[in-house]
């Protein structure tokens, strides 16, 4: 099990989050900004290392049942985060976390 | 051999300190640099523009610009070129930047735009204590926008058209950030404009044209002290449709400027929360720049405080 299924963010990534809601994430590594929706943003929050991919999708669409298309939203954005290497990897995990969900199952 | 001048420049929280130049071309680049000039040599009135700091040059990196005049072997080409020059014929000019040979010029003119990009450039890199965008910013009774986007945007067009309009700029391709207090800070810097533009010199009255170089204009007003941005606008042009004007989140704008962040003595990360700091407090909109008088409609609706 990698770190995929349950996504982690990586703790050096600095949050910003606007009046709007809106979320700016900048890592320090490559330095670059990311910016993110309202949901966007709460899919990082959600990104504790704590629950899996699929759990984010259905706890974040099940908050707002009426919006169609979130489970696309927020399945963007777990891979948004992917691709920009925002989240840790699974050694990683492995290392600094033994008590993270994968190792206990 | 002509007596050398100097010039001191004070940019940002930086000072450029330009040696060398003949007492003609020190009084050119004093005229094309002269909210920037601190002290110099070229003015034998002394008077200045910029407000001279005693400790300003001990405390602040001191950006050190040498020219040095030199008889140039190569034959002269064309001879019309040089009419302006009060420079003995066939000279050359070498510019090293804290010792190091840079490029070197036989044309006064272009000397002179390098030296005004070379002190600028190397200035706000020096800067520690500005944050510094690639951004147009003006203002308006009490609102202040900030005009973000790519070369060819329309960012300068915007700006003249919203001078005209009653703006006063803080700058049409810099802005600076204090990053103490937030707010944005005017850049007077001689503005780029078209030769088409700069043409009808006469229809352009709240312009003057420093050092008679073409292609180069400075409006006559501008802001003065501290601006707190009321609205970010993220400009994008489209030739193809009328001008359109969205909200949008706040940390897309952030964003944006994180992008046209130019590289100071700053960290990255301050830079990033100088940019959070500015979207935050501000409205933001992606404005789609068709026609230009629809734009201008645009910005100045959006931006109210209201």
């Amino acid at each position: 099990m990698g770190f995929a299924f349950y996504p982690q963010a990586r703790p050096d990534v600095e949050t910003h989050v606007l009046p709007d809601g809106s979320c700016l994430l900048f890592d320090p590594i490559t330095c670059e900004g990311l910016a993110l929706s309202i949901v966007g943003a709460l899919v990082w929050d959600y990104c504790d290392g704590a629950l899996a991919w699929d759990d984010i999708v259905s706890e974040i669409a099940g908050l707002t049942p009426q919006e169609p298309g979130v489970r696309e939203e927020v399945q963007w954005f777990l891979k948004e985060f992917t691709q920009n290497g925002l989240l840790r990897q699974a050694a990683e995990i492995e290392t600094v976390s033994p008590g993270s969900p994968e190792l206990q199952g | 051999m002509s007596p050398q001048t100097t010039v001191r420049l004070s940019i940002g929280d930086a000072l450029a300190i330009v040696t060398g130049l003949s007492p003609e071309l020190a009084a050119r680049l004093h005229d094309l640099m002269r909210p920037f000039v601190a002290t110099s040599d070229a003015m034998p009135d002394g008077a200045t523009d910029a407000t001279p700091d005693a400790a300003h040059e001990a405390l602040s990196n001191a950006v050190n610009i040498q020219v040095n005049a030199v008889a140039d072997d190569a034959e002269d080409e064309d001879e019309d070129e040089h009419e302006n020059i009060h420079e003995p014929r066939g000279t050359r000019w070498i510019v090293r930047l804290r010792g190091e040979e840079l490029c070197s010029h036989t044309q006064a003119d272009e000397l002179l735009k390098y030296l005004e990009w070379l002190a600028i450039a190397e200035s706000l890199v020096a800067t520690q204590r500005y944050a510094v965008f690639h951004s147009a910013a003006l203002t308006c009774a009490a609102a202040t926008v900030m005009l973000v986007g790519p070369s060819g945007a329309g960012k300068s067009t915007l700006t003249l058209h919203l001078i005209q309009r009653g703006w006063r700029p803080l700058g049409d391709d810099t802005a600076l950030m204090d990053t103490e207090s937030g707010r944005l800070y005017p850049f007077p810097r001689c503005f780029h404009v078209e030769p088409a533009w700069s043409a009808q010199a006469s229809a352009h009255a709240d312009f003057e044209w420093p050092a008679g170089l073409v292609g180069y204009a400075r409006p006559l007003h501008w802001a003065t002290g501290g601006h707190t941005i009321s609205a970010i606008f993220l400009i994008e042009r489209d030739a193809t449709s009328g001008s359109t004007c969205a909200p949008i989140p706040q940390a897309q704008a952030a964003g944006a400027l994180l992008v046209q962040a130019i590289r100071t003595q700053l960290a990255p990360a301050q830079i990033a929360q100088a940019a959070v700091r500015l979207a935050a407090g501000a409205r933001c909109y992606q404005l789609t720049n068709g026609d230009l008088d629809g734009a201008l409609d645009l910005i100045a609706t959006h931006s109210s405080l209201k």
